[in-house]
């Protein structure tokens, strides 16, 4: 390959990669560089990108980004469409959301504030398990998972994910395997909010039961 | 026998370029220089196949460099997708503005900043400190070996010390070769009862860790 060939190969944020990744998307880059300040760097990985190169963006964090940081009243439809099928972790500053987020994004009125959120995923401990560095989850028996669904859901808790049941299979399917007596499931919290979170097998059944779905009866 | 490290180098000062070079020819590494991105560049490819860098250095202000065909976004976005494994550090005079922080994230989302204005010295101090790594009981030496401090054992092999310059991030490996050396660089580390031990992530990424 020729360095001019190399060269226009695209800018290396927009390389692939499988690391627990926050995409940050915003017309100036600002809250990325701020965010690179606060981040441990060997827990997740930030991808500054424009509003326009959200799709590629994306694209680059296999499966998913862990988490979505945004500052731009508008991204492109097919983004949005995308971000409704995954558990995509998603922080915007107040006042900027675009029109049709999913529910569980997260207005933040001051930066700060996101800022913590942000750190508090990443050091969230739920029955045992918390993040692994880089990528995958720590499971109470010392196995690390790799499922990037149960790495959102450890992440969010208590916040459901407004994401259909179905896309948490394989976080269901770890925490069987290692007699964890937590899933996910369809869930409504106090404040109204409804989704899928991790909920407490055990303290669940106690409390009324599950229904067939995984939803609380 | 062993291949002493490579480091690239893209400085278009050629003074500075050759003091960095000498520098890193006493510590016993390969260093391979440009003065222009477009250099850097086709150093790097041309190498690719034989060798991969441990560490780029990389001059963000290349006003003085023969050619502008190139920039150092350029090489250092070429770097992010063709030596993921290498630790880049990205030096410039202007690190304290947010635009260029950006914009040198945005090509290289792992770089490592350094402010020049500190000066020629701390950048060789700063570099040092990160290729002379120690974690619990290893160390680095001359950027190719790894020693197991009470025994003074030695572990030749690069990818062994790409591991142990990272710590404790993950580096994904650029092919079943290296992986092969990353897992005999495992089993090294559990024969000599080291308190460091080699996670898998799969797809070729691995770190290290130490042990409780």
């Amino acid at each position: 390959m020729s360095p001019e060939e190399a060269g226009k190969q695209g800018l290396g944020v927009l390389a692939r990669d499988t690391v627990r990744t926050i995409l940050v998307v915003s017309d100036d880059g600002d809250m990325a560089v701020a965010l690179h300040e606060r981040v441990d760097r060997a827990y997740a990985l930030v991808r500054d990108v424009r509003g326009e190169e959200l799709p590629q963006g994306i694209a680059a964090c296999a499966p998913w980004p862990w988490m979505l940081v945004g500052a731009t009243p508008t991204i492109p439809s097919g983004s949005l469409a995308e971000l409704k099928e995954r558990p995509v972790i998603i922080h915007w500053m107040a006042g900027k959301e675009p029109e049709g987020l999913p529910a569980h994004a997260q207005p933040f009125e001051r930066f700060s504030q996101l800022a913590e959120r942000v750190k508090t995923a990443l050091t969230q401990e739920v029955a045992g398990m918390r993040l692994s560095l880089g990528l995958g989850v720590e499971l109470p028996d010392g196995t690390l998972a790799r499922s990037s669904e149960l790495q959102a859901l450890v992440s969010a808790h208590p916040y459901p994910f407004d994401v259909p049941l179905d896309a948490f299979r394989s976080a269901g399917r770890v925490l069987a395997q290692h007699r964890i007596g937590w899933r996910p499931a369809r869930y409504q919290l106090p404040s109204g909010a409804s989704g899928v979170a991790l909920v407490d097998v055990g303290a669940l059944e106690a409390d009324g039961g599950l229904t067939e779905r995984g939803g609380k009866a | 026998m062993r291949a002493n490290a490579e480091v690239i180098i893209l400085e278009d000062d050629a003074e500075k370029l050759e003091e960095l070079r000498q520098h890193f020819i006493r510590k016993r590494f390969h260093p391979l220089t440009a003065r222009s991105a477009s250099r850097a560049i086709s150093v790097l490819r041309n190498n690719l196949e034989s060798s991969r860098p441990i560490l780029a250095i990389v001059d963000w202000d290349l006003s003085n460099s023969p050619d502008h065909a190139f920039t150092s976004t350029d090489f250092l976005s070429v770097l992010a997708r063709d030596v993921p494994d290498c630790l880049v550090i990205v030096y410039s005079a202007n690190v304290d503005s947010f635009r260029v922080r950006s914009e040198i994230h945005r090509a290289h989302p792992r770089s490592w900043l350094h402010d020049k204005r500190e000066g020629d010295q701390s950048l060789i101090d700063r570099v040092d400190r990160m290729l002379d790594q120690t974690v619990e009981d290893l160390r680095v030496k001359d950027g190719s070996v790894v020693i197991h401090i009470p025994t003074k054992d030695e572990h030749h092999h690069r990818e062994a010390v790409r591991l142990v310059v990272h710590y404790p991030e993950i580096v994904t490996f650029h092919s079943d070769t290296a992986t092969k050396a990353v897992r005999r660089f495992g089993d090294w580390l559990a024969r000599h009862n080291s308190k460091v031990t080699l996670i898998s992530h799969g797809n070729r990424k691995y770190r290290l860790t130490v042990l409780k």
